[in-house]
């Protein structure tokens, strides 16, 4: 199965992963968001063993325009971003 | 004449330039909301707040909210949201909404339904940063119930 390479943009309390922008993460194509995020979770684990996934089943996974839901399928590398609960103001 | 202006900025707000542009006459009601940073939170003393934002959709999002306000209250509605991101110290303007209507009721409501949206909504987020030298991301709204259902289904 082809891999296709993804940017995934990081914010708020996922800032002190990869860079503090941004990590990227190979996944095979056709992959939807549900099974992102048990990727996104396990890459997250190595970097932080005391990672709690729960902060990735709160967030929401979104593209620059609009938040994208559980069925959205990766088909070509791509930029997305994961967004922790929000509390701005 | 409506009109929608949002803006994510990492500079101090100026309301004053805001306020004094507004266009006097046409509207009988402004409202002004400030929303400023804190030196107390839950008992710990807070010396700055730094805000992140995701800009394009932050944008795009805080306009559906001002577009859903005036839905609600009229499409004459005038709307300005200004949200700063970075570190602010504390006395220091987050966000400012000034509305304009031809009535005070609606600028009020509207004015609320803004603010209230906004922090559920907005991909905004703020780490305060403490006297001992501690800071912690604040703990917010999740954006996204449907892994809630899909995770506890």
């Amino acid at each position: 199965m082809e891999s296709v390479g993804i940017t995934i943009r990081l914010f708020g309390a996922f800032r002190k992963f990869g860079n503090g922008s941004e990590i990227e993460i190979s996944v095979r194509c056709g992959t939807n968001l549900k099974e992102l995020r048990v990727l996104l979770s396990q890459y997250l684990r190595e970097n932080d063993p005391k990672f709690s996934e729960t902060l990735v089943v709160d967030s929401a996974i979104a593209n620059d325009t609009k938040i994208l839901t559980n069925d959205f399928c990766i088909e070509k590398s791509c930029t997305l971003a994961i967004l922790p609960p929000v509390c701005g103001g | 004449m409506s009109s929608i202006k949002v803006q994510i900025m990492d500079c101090p707000i100026s309301i004053d330039e805001i306020c004094l542009s507004a266009d006097r006459g046409t509207f009988g009601a402004e409202v002004s909301f400030l929303g400023v940073v804190r030196r107390w939170n839950h008992g710990k003393k807070v010396i700055a707040v730094s805000y992140d934002a995701f800009q394009p959709l932050t944008e795009n999002i805080i306009e559906e909210i001002c577009r859903e306000a005036q839905g609600k209250w009229g499409k004459d509605l005038g709307i300005t949201v200004i949200h700063r991101i970075g570190r602010l110290e504390v006395g220091e303007i987050s966000v400012f909404i000034h509305v304009k209507s031809v009535h005070r009721d609606e600028a009020y409501q509207t004015s609320r339904y803004v603010i209230e949206e906004l922090k559920h909504r907005a991909p905004i987020w703020k780490k305060e940063h403490y006297e001992d030298g501690e800071t912690a991301w604040l703990k917010g709204h999740a954006l996204c119930k449907e892994n809630h259902a899909v995770d506890k289904a």
